[in-house]
């Protein structure tokens, strides 16, 4: 069997709160988060202050809204689970624009909460890292001119070609523990006879 | 005797015939002999009617079969099914009909059906307590096989999952169809890694193979017989010794009930089942699960004055009952039974040596909630530091 090797984590200890009526499916969720170690409540129609402390949300589909939470849509830092009657496309809409990571269907029963846990979570530590990723990349791309100036400025130093400028920039950079930009940085901050005698060497900024 | 008496139908789903019929038919037998105790009680107000099904370990006719007891018959409990795979494709079917699944094998966990009593052994009573026993004493780096199904698949998983917080390291993880005997690439690959131990989750005919091979092994590499590496399984019972033969000598398994486990009442139960049997035939593990399981039910109809599963199930986890395995409880929270999990290592005879039992019955916990590894590894630690599990270099070890 082919398996990609994720971590499923365990629950314990864990707080849930489930933003739902009392009904049937929200005694079933309770009962299966008991399950796993996890203290769960039951609330209706707002969260409260404690909510802001909890590890998941379930919430529901149908009668939800966007001011239930504190927190604008789609920016949850929690994983949520969407509690799903009706597939009326505006209330999966909803669903979406609110970031639920995963869904069960109701009614539900004895099974279910522990997929959805799992893969809620996963998909918010996913988009957290891709977050992470896009922003530094973002970063780099915004600071690309200053590299651009830097090997510039070493090609014209140490007369040399780019792709050979390019390379010692990073050769030093990796030296200096430091990244390309902020190499870069401080190889433009310092004083120009210095950076083109020491060609690699910049001043601390 | 009241000739009137109710009569509640009782499906008893068992494959007595294909890759895994020893384990089915010591399944069936064990129930048949509960019921037969039942109906012959005169102060119970009612006798079970059986409907005992073979579906030959044929995956795609569980789910009719189990339908059809439901629906024609009336029945509104199910004894039964061995593998996770056929327990997984009735389910639905139970569930639909608010029937009852009295499952009774160990399985993988991960699953809380308010429609299954589990009175088998989950990871918490059979894996993790293995894993106890053997780690600190043979070391651990393992390789592990399976059949390839669910249960495989997932004890192998857990297997991975409490051998790396030990420092541990997993050498393969190889897998057979069910009822394949085509071990030999597999066999090579484990001489070729001299694992610590190997994790043996084949089922039927590819685990009798499985064995045989590495008794020839070892009879070319000594080093491979079992005190050194030994075979180790969460599933293995008496009623496959005969079948595996010598070959099983000196191997390792947990299981819920052995023989010798218990005091006089399991010693005048083993008695009993074994007059039954007749043969030489032993009782397992699976022959007492389905017969506390009948028992169990009958108690509650009893008690409940109806085969209603609503009337049923809360008598069931309202106190604890008389088993040959010892009180038997039934967690309210999770349908899954308190048990004693028992190590045995395979003797001549058809019979285990209980090495360990736990000190007392152990609460299930079917999702591992509770489980700690670094308990685990605190326990491999000491070991090694004492000496006690072999260095990791593979030949450095003694030869026997």
């Amino acid at each position: 069997m082919t398996n990609a090797r994720v971590t499923i984590p365990n629950f314990r200890n864990w707080r849930a709160v489930v933003l739902h009526r009392p009904s049937p499916t929200t005694d079933a969720v309770l009962r299966q988060l008991e399950r796993l170690g996890i203290q769960a409540r039951a609330l209706w129609p707002e969260l409260d202050a404690e909510s802001a402390e909890a590890d998941v949300i379930f919430f529901d589909a149908d009668m939800g809204f966007d001011e239930q939470f504190p927190w604008p849509p789609g920016e949850a830092p929690v994983p949520l689970v969407a509690l799903v009657g009706s597939e009326a496309p505006g209330r999966l809409e909803w669903v979406l624009a609110r970031g639920a990571g995963a869904h069960l269907m109701k009614p539900v029963s004895s099974g279910g909460v522990y997929s959805a846990l799992v893969i809620a979570g996963h998909a918010l530590r996913q988009r957290g890292a891709l977050a992470g990723e896009v922003r530094s990349l973002r970063d780099r791309l915004r600071r690309r001119p200053q590299v651009a100036s830097a090997v510039l400025r070493v090609m014209t130093a140490q007369r040399i070609e780019s792709a050979e400028a390019m390379q010692r920039i990073r050769r030093a950079a990796m030296e200096h523990g430091q990244s390309i930009e902020d190499y870069c940085d401080a190889l433009l901050a310092a004083p120009e006879a210095e950076a083109a005698r020491a060609g690699l060497k910049p001043g601390k900024p | 005797m009241r000739q009137d008496r109710q009569d509640y139908g009782v499906g008893l789903l068992f494959s007595t015939t294909g890759t895994y019929a020893a384990l089915g038919q010591d399944g069936l037998d064990g129930a048949l002999m509960a019921l037969d105790e039942v109906n012959s009680d005169p102060s119970l107000g009612f006798r079970l009617r059986a409907r005992i099904e073979n579906p030959g370990g044929v995956i795609e006719r569980y789910h009719a079969l189990c339908e059809d007891m439901i629906r024609r018959d009336g029945c509104r409990h199910v004894v039964g099914t061995i593998t996770s795979l056929s327990r997984k494709e009735i389910i639905p079917a139970i569930e639909k009909h608010d029937a009852l699944l009295w499952y009774m094998c160990p399985y993988e966990g991960f699953e809380c059906s308010d429609n299954v009593v589990y009175t088998g052994a989950c990871p918490n009573q059979h894996i993790v307590p293995l894993f106890q026993h053997v780690l600190p004493r043979y070391g651990a780096r393992a390789c592990l096989v399976g059949s390839n199904y669910i249960w495989g698949w997932e004890i192998n998983r857990i297997a991975r999952a409490l051998i790396q917080p030990c420092g541990g390291e997993v050498l393969s993880e190889r897998y057979l169809p069910l009822g394949s005997e085509d071990v030999g690439r597999i066999v090579a690959e484990i001489a070729q890694k001299k694992p610590d131990f190997i994790l043996n989750n084949f089922v039927g005919t590819t685990s009798y193979a499985f064995f045989r091979a590495m008794r020839l092994l070892a009879e070319q590499d000594p080093s491979f017989r079992p005190e050194i590496r030994p075979i180790v399984s969460c599933n293995l019972t008496e009623c496959e010794l005969g079948l595996i033969g010598e070959a099983g000598i000196g191997h390792l398994s947990s299981a819920i009930w052995f023989e010798e486990a218990g005091g006089p009442e399991n010693a005048a139960f083993v008695a009993r089942a074994k007059a039954r049997l007749g043969g030489g035939r032993r009782p397992s593990a699976f022959f007492t699960g389905a017969y506390a399981a009948v028992r169990l039910l009958a108690e509650a109809i009893r008690e409940a004055g109806t085969d209603d599963v609503a009337g049923v199930k809360p008598v069931l986890t309202a106190r604890s009952f008389a088993t040959p395995a010892g009180r038997l409880s039934i967690d309210p929270r999770t349908n899954h039974a308190t048990l004693t999990p028992h190590l045995g290592r395979i003797a001549e005879g058809g019979r285990f040596d209980i090495i360990e039992s736990a000190p007392e019955p152990m609460a299930p916990d079917p999702y591992l909630v509770h489980f700690d590894p670094d308990r685990l590894a605190a326990l491999v630690a000491a070991a090694r530091q004492a000496g006690d599990v072999p260095s990791s270099a593979p030949d450095a070890r003694p030869t026997a």
